[in-house]
């Protein structure tokens, strides 16, 4: 009986436990139909919105040109791109400030020129700028604007409000030769701002050199000698150099000279560029430069001059490169005689720097071009060193990196610093500073001990060579 | 719909439930654009477009979509429609979509927008959602755009972007900072609830006094029988 009510109690249980796991397995089949009807909810959501916006995109899309138009409308609000303007002309698009990446013309007749840098700016880095130049008669800086920038820290003192003030309604002329490095701004970011004048005068160069919006007399001589060269002129990029008193030097009888230009091309003899007068007057003598002086009297030595020139202009182009009357203004007797051999025992000092050239001269002298370290931001100084007998005769700088404030070092100390010191003891800075130059006197200092370290040494070798 | 509905759904977007100044909801973008009228006028349509959009889709597909996954659906109707407001403005409003800047895009986020579409669009028919997205949407606008002008008046000394007058003679730089934002919205609150609260006050006077009048009647009439 026991057994029977037992029995039957387990059969309950069973009948109930099969329900109650029938009745799981349905919740489950439930929960999962919810499921997947909820997801199949929200991927078909999903998909109607991914083809609503697809429509919409087709639609409204805004391509790259609009958008670039629209950036440049921030600089110069008028703008409407012209489309039948060519764009830039990436063979004169190397400037001495810098390269010219992109030109768009609006079609009032303004342009909008994307300019880099070169690398002056903090750390030798650079600055990318969009510079709007009005059309017209007097092109005026119309506006600017910050694109990008390598390695500048402080480029963010650089704020809205001074890309609104500075150089704004400046004409192209005034900041091309008077503002190159665009200094002083005040901003507490010199040497950004330095770079930001190099690629605003890069814009403005390439508007007065290439696009020939102004016209100079610089420009002007420039064309006559492009036109005068015809196809040589190719590749060639001509600096004009600005040096008063070369120009008085150069002068034959009444005639003086107006312009001279350093033509340069990568694998190909420079150039040096004499135009004396102006207009209908012009006349032009053109020979080739880094020639020893006996080489450039000879008549092959002149690439091209203009018909009917005065032979005595002819003759002093020939006679006097800019090179040898940069070293005579401290050894009048120095007549370039060709290219000593770098002898690259001595050509390092971890003290003072390293020797890069050495020109030999008619009269016995030698001219070491030496780079000093130690400069200001760990720049440098390339320095020519004149040594004669024993002794420094002068030096001229060629070119530096990162100095600020080298223009303070004028011509009066290189014609008078050093002069007569003995090339075999160190020399010391001692007065042979200029105040607020420290560092780019220090750096002169190390250039001037390379090259009497230099010369030194092989001179007891048996000759500067 | 009747009378009494749309009346209801108008105040409430308008006055009662206004999403700014009464439920001081989509603040983020309230305190951030208000600096500029034209601004806030166009971040205040922008508001109304996703909201009408949204809560008549939401409305439409309230009976499909699965509780479970409303939330995630409702941000994906209202990032549509966000995203198309967004590239309309690139479109054919570019110096406004730059103002605006990511508080375009913030929308999507914005309480006002959600909220409708969880507490109205979702329980409620097609007509009354749509209604209910342009009153709660022209409520935002109108707040938005009244502090605008009162921070863009005193700030910068000008209207809509037109000066009045030269700001360097008279303005209140403070009112263009987020302090004076603050300070601005929360005058506006304090404003909008005191006339409320007395407008409130008024109405339910005149309805209980409306109420006891009948009463009064009765107890006379029975008096004098």
């Amino acid at each position: 009986m026991a057994n029977q009510v037992e029995n039957q109690q387990n059969e309950a249980q069973a009948v109930v436990n099969n329900e109650a796991t029938s009745s799981t397995k349905a919740m489950k089949r439930g929960t999962i139909i919810q499921a997947v009807k909820a997801i199949a909810v929200l991927v078909c959501i999903c998909l109607v919105c991914g083809v609503l916006l697809a429509l919409c995109n087709d639609l409204l899309y805004v391509s790259d040109e609009v958008r670039a138009d629209r950036a440049l409308q921030k600089i110069y609000p008028n703008f409407k791109n012209d489309d039948s303007f060519a764009g830039v002309d990436s063979s004169k698009a190397s400037t001495p400030y810098g390269t010219v990446l992109s030109v768009k013309k609006s079609t009032d007749g303004a342009y909008v020129i994307e300019a880099i840098s070169s690398s002056i700016g903090f750390s030798n880095g650079t600055v990318t700028v969009y510079v709007a130049i009005s059309g017209g008669q007097d092109p005026k800086i119309a506006g600017w604007a910050i694109k990008e920038n390598v390695g500048q820290s402080f480029i963010g003192n650089i704020s809205a409000s001074h890309q609104k003030k500075w150089f704004i309604g400046n004409s192209i002329t005034v900041v091309n030769p008077e503002n190159p490095e665009g200094s002083g701004l005040g901003s507490g970011a010199t040497h950004t701002e330095n770079a930001i004048g190099y690629a605003i005068n890069a814009a403005s160069y390439y508007c007065i050199n290439v696009l020939k919006l102004i016209s100079t007399p610089e420009s002007e001589a420039k064309d006559a000698v492009t036109a005068l060269l015809g196809a040589t002129a190719d590749g060639y990029s001509f600096v004009a150099v600005n040096d008063a008193k070369y120009l008085e030097a150069c002068k034959v009888g009444e005639q003086s000279l107006s312009f001279y230009f350093e033509g340069t091309k990568t694998d190909a003899d420079p150039l040096a560029a004499y135009v004396y007068g102006e207009d209908e007057s012009r006349q032009i003598v053109i020979v080739k430069d880094g020639l020893t002086h006996a080489q450039r009297l000879e008549e092959t030595a002149v690439v091209a001059k203009s018909e009917g020139i005065n032979e005595e202009l002819v003759a002093k182009a020939q006679s006097r490169s800019y090179f040898e009357y940069q070293i005579q203004k401290s050894h009048e007797t120095f007549e370039f005689a060709g290219m000593g051999e770098l002898n690259s025992e001595f050509a390092t000092n971890g003290d003072y720097g390293t020797a890069n050239k050495v020109y030999l001269s008619n009269d016995g002298a030698i001219i070491v071009e030496a780079t000093g370290k130690g400069g200001f931001m760990s720049g440098t100084v390339t320095i020519n060193v004149i040594i004669a007998e024993n002794t420094i005769k002068g030096w001229s700088i060629v070119s530096n990196v990162d100095q600020s404030f080298i223009g303070n070092i004028k011509d009066e100390h290189m014609t008078s610093w050093y002069k007569g010191q003995s090339i075999d003891a160190p020399i010391v800075l001692g007065n042979n500073v200029v105040t607020g130059t420290t560092m780019s006197s220090t750096a002169i200092n190390n250039a001037v001990n390379m090259a009497c370290y230099y010369a030194r040494n092989t001179l007891q070798q048996g000759g500067a060579e | 719909m009747k009378k009494e509905r749309f009346t209801q759904i108008a105040l409430d977007g308008l006055v009662r439930q206004n999403p700014t100044l009464r439920l001081v909801l989509g603040t983020c973008p309230t305190l951030a654009i208000t600096i500029s009228a034209i601004n806030s006028f166009g971040m205040g349509m922008a508001v109304l477009f996703v909201l009408v959009c949204s809560n008549v889709i939401i409305s439409l597909l309230r009976n499909i979509i699965p509780d479970r996954v409303r939330i995630p659906c409702f941000i994906v109707i209202i990032a549509t429609f966000v995203t198309i407001v967004s590239m309309f403005m690139e479109a054919f409003l570019p110096g406004l979509y730059e103002s605006l800047g990511v508080f375009l895009a913030l929308i999507v986020v914005n309480c006002i927008i959600l909220g409708r579409a969880e507490s109205f669009a979702s329980h409620n028919p097609v007509g009354a959602s749509a209604l209910d997205g342009l009153f709660m949407g022209l409520g935002f606008t109108v707040s938005v755009t009244l502090i605008a002008i009162v921070r863009e008046l005193l700030g910068s000394a000008s209207f809509f972007g037109i000066e009045l007058w030269d700001p360097a003679k008279f303005s209140i730089k403070f009112f263009t900072s987020s302090a004076g934002a603050f300070l601005t919205y929360g005058l506006f609150i304090a404003i909008f609830n005191v006339c409320y609260n007395a407008v409130d006050r008024k109405l339910k006077h005149k309805h209980s006094h409306q109420m006891l009048a009948p009463v009064e009647t009765v107890a006379e009439t029975k008096e004098a029988e």
